[in-house]
Order: structure tokens, then sequence, then C-alpha cells
């Protein structure tokens, strides 16, 4: 950057060089013999400076100014005068500023106070920001924000804070938060006005218009004046940007005598034991902290048993959700969803849509399970156990019509055989009981065809496979679409599937399989 | 429409498999004794051979060994009440596809009349 003075250095420099050469021969002949040369070399460009400064010609102050790439900032580096130099005059200043085109957001205190500081201080006074442009603000939609309580992870929170009594394992539960009646869910934040900014040069930059993922209040939320409150106690739940609360009814102890049976249209909460020979119907999700010896459990959503579910042989559980369990014992099950099972499965019946997943240590022994996507165990049977039978690949629901529409064909069947029977023993024909028999008949033709849509329906998972990590037992029952097979001695880390080119269930070892 | 041979010596499953399939419109040969279901295998072509696995004289295993020797592309289904009956598991080697639960699982049936038509 060239200087404000008359001279520059390099010219002073060559000038000096050629002061000295004319001095040389006049000194050339000294016993030092130290060229003019030499004695440049050795002075520092510092040196030079400060002669200059001090002997130099009288040099005015002076400032520099840079504005950055966005022309949203502008520097100012302000260089004091020498000794019989102008002091900086702010006027110019300004003029400077005005010929590089900075009319916006100057700092007009800062500007004079580095003047004052240079002109009078004497010393050089950098850096300093001078002028400022204004970004510009976002316009942002009007949206609900949910209060942090809620939005927090409920395992972080509860295991860090609760009692011993009180803690949760959320490794084996599905988070739970729950809110109070009127207890505030969220609040509305509102619009948000767009502001242009400027540069320094005064050009408007235009302001964005943000896009907010807000959320969207769902079931038992009411708004008031901006506040979306709970309108009932329940569970919260956020899926995808809608957020409601369930109403939950929570049982601090057993259901038992003291409750009875339970019948509730959201979650429910159970902190107790469900004891033998009492029901629980929920319309949303149930969990149960302890044990369930339930006879009947109807859930419409999902159902999380912390400790286990021992039917003793009477217990049906029917799910329209997941099941998560710890383990399951003569039990009869319908889930819609995936059964996922830490321990141990013994002499049950399990139907699921989904598929069947068992823990590290998973023991499947006994019973008939049924898992539409596959089933993933440690172990199947023991050496003397009962025998268990894994069926895969298909629609247990489906099937189920199907069998109920054998089991009425059957029954039409017998009643028709009945009525040909009186039909040929009466004189005149009976009409009425033609009439019947017509449409027992006419009965077992809709049947008939709603058992043909339903077949197709039937085969739902040709993929399917049954992986065990560990051991399967000689004599376990196998079938998947319907193709059957049996095992015909122990086998260690073994897959099963369905062969598309022969149509038999082929098996492979697990590290082949994937 | 599909052809269906059912060897069972137990009549009314015979009958009430009969009548559900040919309410559908299947056409169904209901044989009593083993060696008749054998021999009616074997001299026609049924798409599907439903038999009993424990039947005098000759069990649902070796009906299946005997008809699978002469059309190894037969298809064949054993009714059983043990799935995991030693017998049930000789009636796959030889070639049987699958197993039905007593009475029969006519959703097994129908799902594989469907495959083959």
């Amino acid at each position: 950057m060239k200087q404000n003075w008359d001279y520059n250095i390099d010219d002073l420099l060559s000038e000096t060089r050629g002061l000295i050469d004319e001095l040389e021969g006049q000194i050339a002949d000294t016993a030092t013999k130290e060229t003019a040369n030499d004695i440049l070399k050795k002075m520092q460009r510092a040196e030079l400076e400060q002669l200059i400064k001090d002997y130099g010609p009288p040099a005015d102050g002076y400032a520099e100014i840079v504005i950055s790439n966005d022309r949203m900032t502008v520097y100012a580096d302000f260089y004091p005068p020498s000794p019989e130099g102008r002091e900086i005059i702010q006027e110019k200043v300004e003029d400077l500023l005005k010929e590089k085109g900075v009319i916006y957001g100057i700092d007009w205190d800062a500007l004079g106070e580095s003047i004052r500081t240079c002109n009078i201080e004497r010393t050089q006074v950098t850096d300093v920001v001078i002028a400022r442009g204004s970004p510009p603000k976002s316009e942002e939609p009007e949206h609900f924000e949910i209060e942090d309580r809620f939005m927090a992870d409920p395992q972080k929170k509860i295991t860090g804070s609760q009692k011993e009594e009180d803690r949760i394992d959320f490794h084996k539960i599905s988070h739970i938060i729950l809110a109070k009646e009127e207890e505030q869910i969220a609040h509305l934040v509102p619009l948000t006005e767009g502001i242009s900014g400027s540069d320094i040069s005064g050009l408007e930059i235009p302001f964005k218009k943000e896009t907010i993922k807000g959320y969207i209040p769902g079931k038992n939320i009411s708004i008031e004046a901006g506040i979306a409150r709970a309108s009932c106690q329940g569970r919260f739940n956020l899926e995808r940007n809608i957020f409601w609360i369930e109403e939950v009814l929570e049982i601090q102890s057993d259901v038992d005598y003291s409750t009875g049976n339970i019948d509730f249209p959201g979650d429910v909460i159970i902190r107790g034991q469900v004891k033998e020979g009492f029901s629980i119907a929920s319309g949303g999700s149930l969990f149960c902290l302890s044990t369930l010896d339930a006879t009947m459990v109807d859930c419409k959503k999902n159902l999380v048993i912390k400790q286990g579910i021992i039917g003793k042989n009477q217990g049906v559980i029917r799910c329209e959700g997941s099941v998560e369990s710890r383990f399951i014992e003569n039990c009869y099950l319908e889930a819609h969803g995936n059964v996922s099972v830490d321990l141990g499965i013994m002499n049950s019946v399990i139907n699921s849509r989904g598929s069947l997943s068992m823990g590290k240590k998973g023991v499947l022994v006994g019973g008939k399970i049924t898992a539409q996507d596959g089933i993933e165990v440690f172990q199947v049977g023991t050496t003397r156990g009962p025998k268990t039978e894994l069926i895969c690949g298909i629609d247990f629901v489906v099937k189920q019509k199907l069998e109920w529409i054998r089991d009425k064909n059957i029954e039409i069947n017998q009643k028709i055989q009945f009525l040909d029977e009186k039909i040929k023993r009466s004189e005149n024909g009976n009409t009425e009981l033609q009439s019947i028999r017509d449409s027992l008949k006419e009965g077992i033709l809709r049947l008939n065809e709603s058992a043909m849509d339903l077949v197709s329906g039937l085969d739902r998972n040709q993929d399917a496979k049954i992986l065990v990590q560990g051991t399967i037992y000689a004599n376990t029952y196998i079938e998947i679409c319907n193709i059957s097979f049996i095992v015909s001695k122990n086998m260690e880390h073994v897959g099963f599937f369905l062969d598309p080119t022969t149509g038999r269930i082929q098996h492979a070892s697990l590290s082949g399989i994937t | 429409m599909s052809k269906v041979l059912i060897i069972d010596d137990e009549e009314i499953i015979v009958e009430a498999i009969q009548a559900i399939l040919t309410e559908m419109g299947h056409e169904v040969t209901g044989c009593s004794s083993s060696e008749d279901g054998i021999n009616e295998a074997l001299t026609k072509s049924y798409d599907l051979v439903i038999s009993d696995l424990r039947m005098p004289k000759k069990n649902g295993a070796e009906v299946t060994k005997e008809i699978i020797a002469e059309k190894p592309d037969s298809d064949i289904l054993i009714i059983t009440a043990y799935p995991t009956d030693p017998l049930a598991k000789q009636a796959l080697d030889a070639g049987a596809r699958s197993l039905i639960k007593k009475p029969f699982e006519i959703s097994k049936i129908l799902d594989i009349l469907q495959k083959k038509a």
C-alpha cells in the first residue's frame, strides 16, 4: 500500500545510496575503508525509518480503510503524523469512506476516538471497526415448541434422580413420560417478522423465510392463549411432528381383588403384579413393571412386561402392537407386531404377524410359535423336553379365518345332511325345510368364496427364516410357507430357509445366511 | 379346478374335505384304504394327494414312498395328529411336501392348490 508521504522508503534508500556513493570517494582512502554500502547494509530498515521520521521531511497522519469481502465490515488503521506533520482530519477520513462507498453503519464514536488517540498520543491505532452492515433477520412462522421436560431423554433423567424402588429399567421398557392434567406441554412461538439487512454501501439484503418443522397438537391437548396443555393425565407421545397425550391409568399396586378387572380406553401402567384370574383391557399400550399372571389381556397397542408372563395354561393375551417380555410361560399370545422375549418361552402358543426375536441366551422350549417374518433364537428345545413347532411365512390371522371357515363348513354340512334326512322322510317335501336347506347351501357358497379370497393372503413372506445361534434339538418341527421339515439331529449355529428352486426347506450354517 | 385324491380310512375326514373342496370347484376322489389310494394315484393323474399317516396295512410314509417312486413330481400332504411323529419324518424324507394336522388344515390345502393353479 502506498504511503501518504512525499517520500517512500525505497526512493529514500536509493537517494541515500546515491549520497553515500558520492561520499565513498571522499572516505575511500581512510583507514577503516568502510564503504557506504557496508554502512547501508548495517542499517536496519527500522533504523532508517526512525531516521526518516526524526530527520526526514514532515509527514501527515493518515488512515487506511479495508472493507471485508462480504461488505459487512469496515476496518481502519490510523497512523500518527511525524513531529512536524499535520494531524489526521476526520473530514478527510469521511471523504475517504465516501470515496470507497461506505455510507451505512459508520461508528462515528469509534472513528472519532481512534483519530483523537492517534493524534494526541502519536501512536498507531489499528484494526478498528468503524462501520458495520446489518445482517437480515429471517422470518420464522408461528409454531409450537415443546417444553424441555418432554423432549429430554427419560432414561438419563430417571436413572439419575429416582430412588431404587421407583427406578424403571428403560432398557426393557419403552420410554414413558407422564404428564399431569393441565400441565403445560408446549407453547406457541408467534410469527417472527423478517427484517431486511444492509451492507456498508447501503445495499439492501433481503431476509429469508425459514421453514420450521413445528409441532402439531393432537389428542388430549387443549390450547389457550398460545399455551398447549394436557387435558388429562397421561403419557406424552410424539410421533413424526404430532404430539398428544395418551390417557393413562396408573395402578400403583397389584391388580387383584382390591382393583378388580381393568378396562381402560388409554394406556395402562401397572406397578405391581397382575394376579391370576384378573383381566386387563387397554385401549392403548399396557406396561407392567412386574409379572403378568393374568387370565385375559387385550391391548390395542403395545405390551411391555418388565418381568414375565405366566399364563398357567389359561392365559390368553391379544395385542395389536408389539410385545416385549423377559419370559413367557404356558400362555397363548397373539401379536400383530413383533415379539421380543429376553430369556425364555416355555410351552406357549405364540402367533405374531411380525417376527419373534429372543435375547442372546434366549431358549424356546415346547409349544408352537408362528411368526410371519421369521424367528431368531439362541436355543430350540432341550435334550428331553417337549417338542417345539416353529412356523414362519404365513399370516396367522388369515389361517385362523380359514380354519374357522372350515369348521363352519363342517357344521353346516352336517345340518344339511340332517335336513336332507328330514325332507326325505316328510310326505310333502316340506317347503320350509327346503328353504332352510337352500339358505344353508347359500351360506356355504359365500363362506367358500371368502376362503378363496383369503388364501391369496396366507403366504406372506417366503423369505422368512429361522435362525438358531446355539443349538436346535432333534425332532423340532419347522414349517415355512406351509412346507414342512423335521430336524433329524441336533444342529448348531444354523439357519433354515425355503429354497425357491426346490420348494423345500434347506438349512445352512448361519455364517452362510444373510 | 384341481384334481385331488384323499386317502384316509376315516370316512368322516374324507367327506369333510370332499365337501369343502368340491364346493370350491375342485374334483375330489376319496379312498378309504391305502392300497386303493396307491393304485388310484399311480393309474390316474392328480394335482394333489392327501394321505393320512396312520392307516392299516400301509401307513402314509409307505404310501408316499410308493407314489414318489413312480411319480417323483407328485405333491403329497400327510395328515397327522402329531407333527413330530417319527413316521411323519419318514413321510417327509420320502418326499411328502408338508404335514397337516388332524382333522385337516384347510388353509394349507387351499394354499398349495392355489400355488399349483
